[in-house]
């Protein structure tokens, strides 16, 4: 909201600055309401092409969200959504484009016929009737102008959904020229083609030259009108505008790039593969160990790593934070892609299909690897609420097993009270990637004398080819099995009862249907006093 | 590198130029600026190329997604046959049709994007 109307107050003010003020009166009658809409929508593109840097700062995000300085929930928010603010942000600067380039069309076809001969400075075009075609082509703002559109063109049409799904990297190489659009866009006010007139005291617009006389007038009021308000001191003097374009782009741009840099820095830094181990169902654990590295429950890392693919970054969310104790931290990362596949097949050169764990002797023969992070995201919150429900699906489970992990090794020094955990999977096999940490939880909260604060179900939603587990200390989940899809009506509803009057943060990971669902009931009204607050994490 | 399927990517910036053509030939004709002729065909061949890349084409691998209603234009791409399945064919018919694009200012985006789609149809083939 903040945002519209930011967007729409420097619309207005400049439309009105162009169209009102002094200093642009011959401008204006040159060129007509082109200018105006030209000059609004310039200044609300600069306040869009700097936003949409700002959006695009990970690190700087990251470290605000963990100052929590930003407490009340509406910024957070905003914080969560920084992508759809980005796009929000990018469909505005095209938008705004659009009008901006018409508007130009206009006034270059003005400049050529309204050729002013009183003002020889204010001219854009050389000569009366020139072709606007030349005008374009031969005028620095105009030349960068085309460039700027068609760059704009390309990023906009390779970051529709459809090609982001299927082929990412068209998305990120042509996404990259966004520096290519910078550069030119610092360029693209050069030359000074928009002027205002500098002297308005001397030579008020609209007075009367010595030698002209006003059409209007008799004969007899000729004598009364030559005092200073109606003559002109002096000629008009233009002077182009100071490129305002600079001062609101050059700071996110600086900060954008120092954040990289510092990012690029923080990432050379080697990473050590500890353990690699194979699960049930395309899952490989990676344990790995990095000097200095510092994470909280929730963040996520990017990998690349160079012998698979020297340019792709893959975000994966951390299932083990370093502690104190344990400096090792951990991933669990789906095979399903190329990058995944190959990147899998360097780590486990044998293929067998059961459970595997290499020795560290082995460590010579695993692939350099450089991880980017961490990064934040909303599942940091669940320690925040009394009651939290986390809702994962399938792999979506990541970011709470970081959680699970953190409470395990003390619960005690959290806020949360309770905690309730759904996991949905489609398969049996694909609960014993955290089946030992579940369990070892529940085992603990037991002996401790909480059983309320930990409370699991858990869902297997293919429902033919019925198995259990069979092992007996996993008891305390297959209890908990339930199959079939879960009801969120009744789970939101019972969850309501046993906390009144508190809010429940409701985090999930998974599809899309499921969160769809959940945010619908969390935002209807609830009866019973007790609020869900839905945090939607993003796992594109 | 090698694994990106470029086809995608040119039929969409196929279509968006298809549009942009269109747009820019409707504000060509309506204007009645000077060359308003070639306004007036690009507003034919804009609709012609949005009717020829509006089916998407099948992925070689992994989920593709069919825009809303392709199914009668597919019948209609395909009655032709190969002058226009074949992507090399594509290419070259996209670029004669920008090149009259290119002697109006208000079409001439709709050229150079139309050109970048031919391009990209040009290096799917080889």
């Amino acid at each position: 909201m903040l945002w519209l109307g930011a967007n729409a107050w420097l619309f207005l003010n400049t439309f009105l600055l162009f169209s009102t003020g002094q200093q642009y009166h011959y401008l204006y009658k040159m060129l007509g309401v082109g200018v105006c809409i030209s000059r609004a929508s310039a200044s609300v593109l600069n306040l869009n092409c700097s936003l949409v840097l700002l959006t695009m700062c990970r690190s700087v995000l990251t470290f605000i969200r963990g100052t929590h300085v930003v407490s009340s929930r509406k910024t957070r928010r905003l914080l969560d959504k920084s992508k759809t603010f980005h796009v929000g942000c990018g469909i505005a600067v095209c938008l705004f484009s659009v009008v901006h380039v018409s508007a130009h069309m206009v006034n270059v076809v003005n400049f050529s016929s309204r050729y002013s001969d009183d003002f020889p400075a204010l001219n854009l075009a050389r000569y009366r009737g020139e072709d606007p075609k030349w005008i374009i082509l031969t005028t620095i703002p105009g030349v960068t102008g085309v460039l700027l559109v068609l760059i704009l063109l390309l990023m906009l049409i390779s970051s529709s959904y459809c090609i982001r799904v299927s082929n990412y990297e068209i998305f990120w190489y042509t996404h990259n020229l966004f520096i290519i659009f910078y550069i030119i866009l610092m360029m693209h006010m050069v030359g000074g083609v928009l002027k205002y007139q500098s002297n308005i005291e001397a030579h008020p617009p609209g007075c009367l030259r010595p030698n002209q006389s006003s059409a209007e007038q008799h004969v007899d009021d000729l004598e009364q009108l030559e005092d200073d308000n109606s003559r002109c001191k002096e000629d008009a003097h233009f002077e182009p505008h100071y490129p305002q374009t600079w001062l609101w782009v050059s700071g996110p741009l600086c900060l954008y790039c120092v954040e990289r840099l510092y990012r690029f820095i923080r990432s050379s830094a080697p990473v050590t593969i500890v353990t690699v181990i194979r699960h049930p169902c395309d899952v490989i654990e990676l344990r790995m160990l990095k000097k200095d590295f510092k994470a909280q429950p929730g963040q996520y890392i990017v990998l690349n790593c160079p012998s698979v693919s020297s340019f792709e970054n893959h975000p994966f969310t951390l299932t083990k934070c370093p502690t104190v104790n344990k400096e090792t931290f951990g991933i669990h990362l789906r095979v399903v892609g190329d990058w995944t596949e190959r990147f899998t097949q360097q780590l486990l050169p044998q293929s067998r299909m059961d459970l595997e764990i290499l020795p560290m002797v082995q460590q010579r023969a695993y692939p350099k690897l450089y991880i980017d992070g961490p990064f934040g995201s909303p599942s940091e919150e669940v320690f925040n609420y009394d009651v939290s429900l986390c809702v994962a699906g399938g792999i979506g489970v990541t970011p709470f097993a970081c959680v699970l992990h953190a409470l395990l090794d003390g619960w005690r020094g959290f806020r949360l009270q309770r905690l309730y955990f759904v996991w949905v999977c489609r398969e049996l096999q694909s609960f014993y990637w955290f089946a030992e940490l579940l369990c070892a939880l529940h085992q603990k909260l037991w002996e401790e004398n909480r059983p309320d604060y930990f409370n699991l179900k858990l869902y297997v939603s293919q429902v033919d080819n019925l198995q259990s587990m069979s092992e007996e200390r996993f008891r305390p989940l297959s209890s908990r099995m339930l199959v079939g899809r879960p009801r969120w009506k009744h789970l939101l509803d019972e969850i309501g009862k046993s906390n009144k009057h508190k809010r429940v943060g409701v985090f999930c990971c998974g599809p899309k249907g499921i969160s769809r669902t959940l945010h619908r009931l969390c935002n209807s009204a609830r009866s019973r006093g007790t609020t869900f607050e839905f945090n939607k994490e993003s796992f594109s | 590198m090698g694994k990106i399927e470029w086809a995608m990517w040119a039929n969409e910036q196929a279509l968006a130029s298809g549009l942009i053509l269109l747009t820019g030939g409707i504000v060509g004709v309506a204007g009645q600026f000077r060359g308003w002729e070639f306004a007036a065909y690009s507003v034919a061949a804009g609709v012609f190329v949005c009717l020829l890349e509006y089916p998407r084409s099948k992925r070689a691998k992994g989920t593709s997604v069919e825009r809303t209603g392709q199914y009668c234009f597919t019948v209609c791409v395909k009655a032709f046959g190969p002058l226009t399945r074949n992507y090399y064919v594509r290419a070259f018919l996209h670029a004669a049709i920008c090149v009259p694009g290119g002697f109006m200012l208000a079409t001439v985006l709709g050229c150079v994007c139309l050109g970048i789609a031919s391009l990209i149809y040009l290096a799917v083939s080889c």
